[in-house]
């Protein structure tokens, strides 16, 4: 990641992490991912979603008591709306790895 | 490569040792992966409902021990992400998935508890990563003695089926819940009954 790909990976953690039914955001890739980041020093933790090559990738656990379908399509909307006012079209995917 | 006796490096009996410290101290590890999430909550699942009747039943006759380390692994393997299971994007620019570990962890949970169920082993059956494919939910279960097979079995497929109506767009086909095995009904805490 750049380090404006990282900064808006920052921003775009922060703002999944605050959106209802999202419980936690985990770093993209898995774990092989995040060590493969610490050895280059690019983790972040702060960062969990992946901005890259024009691709924007979350994944995140479900809260209890939400339905996942209806909060993957809402943290979608919420990354494609903040990308939309960096004039960003990305593609975006996002993942439920957990539901409570 | 992934290790599939493993779940991001963590064994089952490591996430159980864990689970027996308090989760103390915090391994970012752990915490941070789904899978091991998912384990570690069917493995509280498990302990809370029947794991010492089971334990104990398991010292007392040998073949129950394997069938327990069959439970166990099942939570391990079961808990890794799988496949992806697509869900309606509203537009092509965006991919929306459920990972197949995340909805078996939903039908375990689904199914733990009812009449004293524990579930052994959950599969998905048909191609879950094509939308709109036909799937079929296969799952075992220990039932609590005494209690009408028949109905748990139809009370946890009604729960399997109303989680994965909310959690899913599957176009589930059948639930098939088969009871494998009959353990004692867990005593309450102090004894008494």
């Amino acid at each position: 990641m750049t380090n404006d790909e990282l900064e808006l990976s920052r921003q775009l953690t922060s703002l999944v992490r605050s959106l209802p039914g999202v419980h936690d955001v985990y770093t993209t890739g898995g774990l092989v991912a995040a060590a493969t980041m610490a050895v280059t020093n690019l983790f972040d933790d702060e960062a969990r979603v992946a901005v890259e090559g024009g691709r924007v990738s979350a994944s995140i656990a479900v809260a209890a008591g939400f339905s996942a379908p209806d909060t993957l399509r809402a943290t979608s909307a919420a990354i494609a709306a903040h990308l939309a006012t960096a004039g960003r079209t990305d593609e975006i995917a996002v993942t439920a790895s957990r539901i409570e | 490569m992934t290790d599939p006796d493993t779940l991001d490096g963590h064994t089952i009996e490591e996430l159980s040792d864990y689970l027996d410290a308090g989760r103390e101290p915090r391994d970012e590890s752990i915490e941070n992966s789904p899978g091991c999430q998912i384990a570690l909550e069917s493995l509280a699942r498990l302990r809370a409902s029947t794991w010492a009747v089971l334990e104990a039943e398991a010292q007392a006759t040998p073949a129950d021990d394997a069938w327990l380390g069959r439970v166990m692994a099942g939570i391990a393997r079961e808990a890794h992400a799988g496949r992806d299971i697509p869900i309606a994007a509203p537009d092509e620019r965006v991919t929306l998935a459920v990972t197949e570990g995340s909805v078996r962890g939903l039908v375990r949970a689904a199914g733990d508890g009812v009449g004293g169920a524990l579930v052994g082993s959950c599969t998905l059956l048909g191609d879950v990563t094509v939308a709109g494919e036909p799937v079929d939910v296969q799952v075992t279960v220990s039932v609590a003695f005494g209690e009408n097979l028949r109905e748990v079995a139809q009370q946890i497929r009604e729960r399997i089926a109303a989680t994965l109506a909310l959690h899913t767009e599957l176009e589930v086909r059948d639930i098939h819940v088969t009871v494998s095995d009959v353990h004692p009904v867990a005593k309450p805490a102090g004894g008494g009954v």
